[in-house]
């Protein structure tokens, strides 16, 4: 895995005393344990019996877990914190980074279909909509967006 | 599971339902709120109808009823669940008088923003104790 690095974007001046910044951006987001963690919860949805919320819930299509699995493969590495991997009750399954007020949430809606929502409360964004799931450019884009506000030093 | 035409009766848009947490995967532990997967339908949303039952009585469904002993429970506005496209009809079952469904009649558009928006609106009646 490579480690985290760097752009130095833009630099203004490094004085703090005269009020101006430097100014990074950051453009990738080292998660050593993504991979592996990403690809047990998928494993763990993949056994989900009927019924696994006690309230009707469909188990998981397995072709389902197969798009979403190529689907993660044909990400950029080190573009994200690892997603909370969560079964829908209809059989299909979606990925959700939450921080405070912003989420990002790439469903898995059928074999060729992401449906995202893109919601930041403090900044009145509710963007929702839908793209093929192999247009990876895309999912990136908004990955890189919900990161953008993710700072771990 | 019932159609559109054979729901039960609407519940009154002044009702609370309380909605319970059965799994950590409806739950973000971080925020401390639900995961609008919580929301998701289909199939139809189970809740309860709050003045038909207790939060005693809705615990110990999700206790012992279900076999959830570390799930919680969460309530929303019947009304607000209304202007969100989820519709609530009162389905009593067997064991369970103050069954109720959510069905979500909007657009599959904005399935995911109204759920969203009424994750939003939760209010916490049972802490979930998911480690």
């Amino acid at each position: 895995m490579a480690p985290l690095t760097l752009d130095f974007d833009q630099h203004m001046s490094t004085n703090v005393d005269s009020g101006d910044y430097d100014r990074w951006e950051r453009t990738e987001y080292y998660a050593p344990d993504f991979e592996r963690t990403v690809s047990q919860e998928l494993d763990r949805l993949g056994q989900l019996e009927p019924n696994w919320d006690a309230e009707g819930a469909a188990p998981i299509d397995p072709a389902v877990l197969d798009a979403a699995r190529t689907f993660l493969s044909r990400l950029p590495e080190n573009i994200a914190s690892t997603p909370a991997v969560v079964p829908m009750r209809k059989g299909n399954l979606q990925f959700e980074w939450n921080a405070g007020p912003r989420s990002l949430e790439l469903e898995i809606e059928d074999l060729k279909t992401i449906h995202y929502l893109k919601w930041d409360s403090e900044q009145g964004i509710e963007e929702e909509d839908f793209f093929p799931v192999d247009d990876t450019e895309r999912a990136e884009t908004l990955i890189r967006w919900f990161m953008g506000s993710v700072v771990h030093v | 599971m019932s159609e559109a035409g054979a729901r039960g009766p609407q519940v009154d848009a002044s009702e609370d339902l309380y909605r319970f947490i059965t799994t950590p995967s409806f739950w973000v532990a971080g925020e401390n709120r639900p995961s609008s997967a919580a929301f998701d339908h289909p199939p139809p949303i189970s809740v309860n109808v709050a003045s038909l039952t207790t939060v005693e009585e809705t615990t110990r469904q999700l206790r012992e009823d279900l076999e959830k002993p570390l799930g919680g429970i969460i309530s929303v506005g019947c009304g607000r669940a209304r202007g969100f496209g989820f519709d609530a009809r009162h389905e009593p079952e067997k064991n369970n008088l103050a069954h109720a469904h959510l069905y979500y009649d909007g657009s599959n558009n904005s399935r995911k923003k109204n759920a969203r928006r009424l994750v939003e609106q939760f209010e916490l009646v049972l802490q979930p104790q998911f480690q």
